[in-house]
């Protein structure tokens, strides 16, 4: 498990504050810290490894990590450049430690004999493919992509040994001293040749599918084959006859081993490639637009002599390229992803041994007393040394606190004498901006390097081969993130309508609420001022003791005098930092109108038949006059000037067009007035009409 | 006149008004003096150039205005050199003429020849600069060997380079005066096909003489001021010379044209003396009707202010052979000339002289088949022999037919691959003609069952049908591949030269030319079965039918190579004796496993 996990403010100490950390983390911290991550955001956090994939997840070079969750010191490789080779894809090894290795694309053979490599044979093929060495110390190399196989004696002179009728590749060579005869599995027609010392080929096994992939031949003699496009292991008993051993899941038998009957055998599932179907010229010849890779899945078996089937370990992210059956009776297992090298017991528990630069680990012989792996993408050979390792290093993945931040203690659970280290920096790579790795520690304290968003931890076993690291934790403090008001709103409310389909009354209360960018999540508290525009102090809004956490906030502005009043909000994330950590930031609103009194009418009468009236508004400028007629609906009424602009407007009108079609007698003239903000007033007065005098 | 500086007028010296000479041939070999007389200078007319702008009163020049092939008269005023004719204003009424400052054309004239550039004083290297080269190579893949058509990869040069076609261009802009290219011994097809393709650089087509055998000079052949000057892209049974005027002669080089050829920099072109028959003065165009005389010397520099002629250099040329047979009542059924060695124009040239040589002997608007034997002889290399077959349904007018002969791809191999300097020495082709309907059409195909057996033997039925014949049907026996157990297949048929086999990156121009080599006939019948698996291209291989983690290897460890995933087939190719058109596809279900018979 690696992940961030909070922890209480107060600093923690010793070993049985971790263990009791592990134990406890390992059930409760994802939902425990879940609830508490947004409240306690930045309060100091650690990084722990100690599962079997957080451990396995960085850097190994010369330690091992195995699935139970721990790390020891381990293999170390040797790394050896095979000039001009894309590609190390086969080898051949003498008793004395002389290796051979068929490499591609230019087709040669090297021999890597103690530190010396040299080219040992050119085939002037693409690839080559398999090797086997015979006992009188001849080498045959099968090659692609003309199904050639060549002898090499060992002074290195090469000759053409058979073309192989049919065949392209030629996957597989076994060299059989009891027939004095070599196996050659090829494909594309997925045949088995025998080949004798003057060359001569003849199909020994013809089978169904497509490519002979693996052969290995057992001390009895009994020749075990792997297919692909199937994934069927035979065991051959004599030319034209094979029994199938097992028919296994997926697409190919990629490796085989066997040792006293025992077979250890990579069945991988591997997808088929994508290719863009785009035809080009008149050729039909179909390419992808670019290589494209897609993921397969390895599995490894175990079959024993009476036959019995098991599978010890499958990957769904990668597929394995190459076995070997140690002493031990545990498997090596050379993964086609990432490098690595794995040793899988029976039982099914495994251990990561090399994590090499390379993509691909195509062939390996970690037997004997010098081990060796070949590589692909590039090309090149590994020596391996067991025993006390000269660097024997465990190193972290990144680890990434997600903002800058300060680290505190690093402890680590485990038996023996180990260094620890750490280094930090910016970006997600390590690069030459990164600090150097610290001084080494052996016991758990605090790191040195400096702040930064990313570290990596480092375990060396050098000081005690035998020392075991079961977990690694570290401790850090992000650093505070300030957040961020983005803008302010001011709105009003409305009022409950009294009246169907009316438009609510103006309410005094103004809804405040404002947009925050926070970082890191911290919890927030708002403060609140205002002022009238005209002004320069503000007033607060909410009192010290009133804490507001919303986004959010319902003004009451009965008080106010009318006018143009701006809001100031600040934030403060002193609720998840200690005070001197704690940071601010602010942000004022647009002004906005605060208008909750209605304008005026203090003249209203009629003189000579005309009705007028003066209106007044306090803010400005009258928005709406309307009159109704003993009580009927009101009716839009323009002021004298023509134009509703002004905080004060005057009214005028005659009354006669409006009152003649009237029964004769007093009528109730009513005089709406509306400001801006909605408030209203009615002023109303009785009529006589027609007026007296000119009553018929 | 003398080659000193001191004989020649700087632009800041020259003012409207000044009056004097310019030369060139109007007739025969010997220049003749027109007046001139100096309207302004236009400064700044291209990068680091001027432009003297005159008139030219002349009779002749009055009428024709602009005319092409006296592009490079020297231009003199008070008496010294100023500058070369060279420029004119489409659909100009007056005849004012655009005059290259003699000064641009002497700093081309002085200007190097790379020590690789002309091995030897006979054969010369067709090789562009370096760094042009590397440039090239950026933009356009180096030639390996697939299927091309020359005609359509020269318009793409063509293109890329940025020639424009004549109708593009714009009225306002002074153009370089149209160098006219006299083509002698032509057919009306083949100088068409010239025409569009050539007219883009700036040549114009123009019928004249000049093919076969010349009387012999009366002098020795040598260069003067205002004497014209041609550039032989194809010289002997037929003829195509580009005209032009020599503006002045520095020694062992001269300086002509006022403007570029090509605008191919430094190339190695044979150039001859020229013998002008009539100034042809046209509303069109007006132009020098002129042939070719004695070879001389080599165009080394193409450059904007002036072509730049070694006379002590003899450039390098392709003597190409076409004999046609099968038709032999023509009068004439064998051709041999010599192309320019250029990247570009070889093989586009060697195409016009087979279109010209098939279309003078057999220019029946017939059906008509042909077998193609090319020979190809390098210096230091084996030669190149291939055989094509094809049919034109309207005789040899038909060039795409012909485009596909693999003489064409050979040339463009040898003058254009990634490795090197390939020098052919001689191309002959042997066109083997038949009168009639060659052609078979595959017309269908049909398969007893669409369920097969991985392994067997499938028998395919092709109906196929020649012109006023029945259909007949043979049978093509097919394999099935055992690893296509559980597969459904496409089957398809094809003629062969419809179909390109998987081929490797070429590392070599061997490759290239084994690339070349390596194709189905057309009289073959290509059965092609679409297989699940994939392959890779390397240098020098090509794997098919890879597993899939071994393809998975490969392809990632050629990332940064050519390999790249292809869909493979299984191919086998049946001889059928004619060539074939049509193709017909089929789909079939592979059981899992063979039935099992009693």
């Amino acid at each position: 498990m690696t992940q961030p996990v909070n922890s209480n403010p107060a600093p923690r100490h010793g070993q049985s504050r971790l263990l009791s950390l592990v134990l406890a983390s390992a059930l409760l911290s994802v939902a425990f810290w879940l609830v508490l991550s947004r409240a306690q955001a930045t309060s100091t956090q650690s990084f722990l490894l100690d599962d079997a994939a957080s451990l396995s997840a960085g850097e190994l070079d010369g330690a091992a990590v195995y699935s139970t969750g721990y790390v020891t010191a381990g293999l170390e490789a040797r790394r050896i450049e095979l000039p001009d080779a894309a590609v190390a894809f086969c080898m051949a090894r003498l008793a004395d430690g002389t290796t051979y290795i068929g490499t591609g694309d230019e087709g040669r053979i090297y021999r890597l004999r103690g530190d010396e490599l040299s080219v040992f044979a050119e085939t002037h093929q693409l690839l080559v493919s398999s090797l086997a060495v015979a006992p009188n110390g001849t080498l045959y190399a099968g090659t692609i992509p003309e199904g050639r196989v060549y002898a090499i004696t060992p002074g290195g002179d090469i000759h053409e040994l058979a073309q192989l009728e049919g065949a392209q590749h030629v996957w597989a060579l076994a060299y059989d001293a009891r027939r004095n005869l070599l196996f050659a599995g090829t494909g594309p027609e997925g045949r088995i040749f025998s080949i004798d010392a003057a060359g001569h080929a003849q199909t020994y096994y013809d089978s169904r599918a497509g490519h002979i992939l693996s052969l290995a031949l057992d001390t009895d003699g009994a020749l075990y084959v792997g297919t692909s496009d199937d994934a069927l292991v035979l065991r051959l008993r004599g030319p034209g006859r094979a029994e199938v051993v097992h028919d296994f899941p997926g697409n190919e038998i990629t490796a085989i081993d066997v040792r006293a009957g025992q077979l250890a055998v990579v069945a991988n599932d591997m997808p088929t490639p994508v290719v863009a179907l785009t035809t080009t010229s008149s050729s039909s010849t179909t390419h992808a637009t670019t290589p494209t890779r897609r993921t397969g899945k390895g599995s490894l078996f175990l079959v024993d002599a009476q036959g019995r089937t098991e599978r010890i370990y499958h990957d769904d992210g990668a597929h394995f390229t190459a076995v070997e059956l140690a002493e031990d009776g545990s498997v090596r297992l050379g993964v086609g992803k990432d490098g690595r090298v794995l040793s899988v017991n029976s039982d099914g528990s495994w251990a990561t041994l090399l994590d090499l630069d390379e993509r691909q680990v195509l062939a390996l012989s970690l037997g004997g007393d010098d081990p060796v792996v070949l590589t692909g993408d590039s090309g090149a050979v590994y020596r391996v040394r067991r025993g006390a390792p000269e660097r024997g290093l465990w190193t972290s993945k990144v680890l990434d606190a997600q903002f800058q931040a300060r680290f505190g203690q690093v402890h680590w659970r485990g038996e023996g004498t180990l260094e620890v280290l750490t280094r930090t920096g910016n970006t997600e790579e390590p690069d030459d901006t990164w600090s150097d790795w610290s001084t080494p520690v052996t016991s758990p304290g605090p790191v040195h390097s400096p702040a930064a968003r990313f570290v990596q931890i480092r375990a060396r076993f050098t000081r005690d081969p035998n020392a075991v690291l079961r977990a690694m934790e570290l401790f850090y403090l992000p650093r505070n993130q300030r957040a961020v008001i983005t803008s302010v709103a001011a709105g009003r409310q409305h009022g409950p309508s009294k009246v169907a389909q009316a438009d609510p009354p103006p309410s005094s209360r103004y809804d405040l609420s404002w947009n925050v960018r926070n970082p890191d999540e911290d919890s927030l508290r708002y403060r609140m001022r205002f002022r009238q525009e005209s002004q320069t102090r503000f007033r607060d809004i909410l009192r010290e003791d009133e804490v507001l956490t919303a986004d959010h906030y319902a003004w009451e502005t009965e008080s106010l005098p009318d006018g143009w009043y701006v809001i100031q909000v600040s934030l403060s994330d002193e609720l998840s930092n200690d005070a001197d950590d704690a940071l601010s930031a602010q942000a004022q609103s647009e002004p906005f109108r605060v208008d909750n009194h209605a304008p005026t009418i203090p003249e209203l009468g009629v003189r000579a038949g005309t009705l007028t009236a003066r209106v007044v508004d306090s803010l400005g400028p009258v928005a709406g006059l309307e009159l109704a007629i003993d009580g009927q609906a009101f009716r839009p009424l323009l002021p004298a000037d023509g134009l509703l602009d002004q905080a004060e407007e005057r009214v005028s009108i005659e009354l006669a067009p409006r009152l003649r079609e009237l029964p004769a007698g007093d009528h109730i003239l009513a005089l709406k007035a509306r400001d801006a903000a909605g408030n209203s007033v009615v002023r109303e007065i009785v009529v006589t009409w027609p007026p007296r005098g000119q009553q018929p | 006149m003398a080659g000193g500086q001191s004989d020649t007028i700087g632009v800041d010296e020259i003012h409207p008004g000044m009056r004097g000479y310019g030369l060139s041939v109007f007739r025969g070999e010997v220049p003749e003096r027109f007046d001139v007389e100096v309207i302004d200078v236009l400064h700044g007319f291209q990068p680091n150039q001027d432009l003297i702008l005159i008139r030219t009163p002349h009779p002749v020049l009055n009428q024709a205005i602009t005319v092409g092939g006296m592009s490079g008269s020297p231009i003199y005023l008070d008496g010294r050199l100023a500058g070369a004719y060279a420029y004119g204003w489409p659909f100009g009424i007056e005849p004012v003429i655009g005059v290259t400052p003699i000064a641009n054309m002497l700093t081309e004239g002085s200007r190097p020849t790379r020590d690789d550039a002309f091995p030897g004083a006979t054969l010369l290297s067709t090789r562009a600069p370096t760094e042009a080269r590397l440039h090239h190579a950026s933009n356009r893949a180096i030639y390996d060997g697939g299927p091309i058509d020359p005609l359509a990869l020269w318009r793409a040069e063509v293109e890329s380079l940025g020639f424009r076609a004549p109708g593009s261009r714009e009225s306002g802009r002074a153009v370089p005066a149209a160098t006219p290219l006299m083509l002698g011994g032509f057919t009306d097809e083949a100088a068409r096909m010239l025409d569009a393709e050539l007219s883009p650089l700036g040549l114009d087509t123009a019928q004249a003489g000049g093919s076969g055998a010349r009387p012999a000079a009366q002098r020795p052949a040598r260069f003067v001021d205002g004497g014209a000057i041609g550039v032989s892209l194809m010289r002997g049974d037929m003829d195509a010379t580009a005209i032009g005027t020599v503006t002045h002669v520095l020694g062992r080089r001269l300086v002509a044209f006022g403007h570029p050829m090509m605008n191919a920099g430094q190339v190695g072109l044979p150039t001859t003396t020229a013998r002008v028959l009539h100034i042809l003065r046209s509303q069109n165009r007006s132009f020098k009707i002129a042939e070719a005389q004695v070879p001389l010397g080599t165009l080394v520099h193409d450059r904007p202010s002036a072509i730049v002629v070694d006379s002590g250099l003899v450039a390098a040329t392709l003597p190409l052979r076409i004999r046609i047979h099968g038709a032999d009542d023509a009068p004439k059924t064998e051709w041999n000339v010599e192309i320019a060695s250029q990247r570009m124009l070889t093989p586009v040239l060697a195409l016009a002289a087979l279109t010209n040589a098939l279309s003078a002997t057999a220019s029946d608007r017939t059906d008509l088949s042909y077998r193609a034997v090319t020979r190809v002889d390098f210096s230091g290399r084996p030669s190149v022999q291939l055989e094509d077959s094809g049919v034109m349904h309207n005789g040899p007018v038909e060039g795409s037919a012909l485009a596909s002969i693999r003489l064409f791809r050979v040339l463009a191999a040898a003058y254009d691959n990634a490795f090197e300097d390939a020098q052919v020495q001689r191309a002959q082709l042997d066109v083997y003609l038949t009168y009639g309907h060659g052609l078979t059409d595959i017309v269908d195909a049909s398969v007893a069952s669409e369920e097969v057996d991985p392994g067997s033997v499938v028998p395919v039925r092709v109906t196929l049908r020649r012109y006023g014949e029945a259909d007949t049907t043979r049978v093509v026996s097919v394999t099935i591949p055992r690893r296509a157990a559980g597969e459904t297949l496409e089957l398809s048929l094809r003629p062969g030269d419809e179909v390109t086999p998987d081929r490797a990156v070429p590392r070599s121009l061997d490759d290239v030319l084994g690339n070349i080599s390596d194709a189905y006939p057309a009289t073959s019948l290509v059965v092609s079965l679409k297989m699940p698996s994939r392959g890779l291209r390397f240098r020098g291989h090509v794997v098919t039918a890879l597993p899939r983690s071994v393809l998975d290897t490969l392809t990632t460890s050629t990332n940064t190579g050519p390999s790249r995933p292809f869909v493979t087939y299984d191919r086998t190719a049946v001889p059928f004796g004619t060539a074939l058109s049509g193709s017909a596809t089929l789909r079939l279900s592979v059981r899992a496993t063979p039935r099992q018979h009693p």
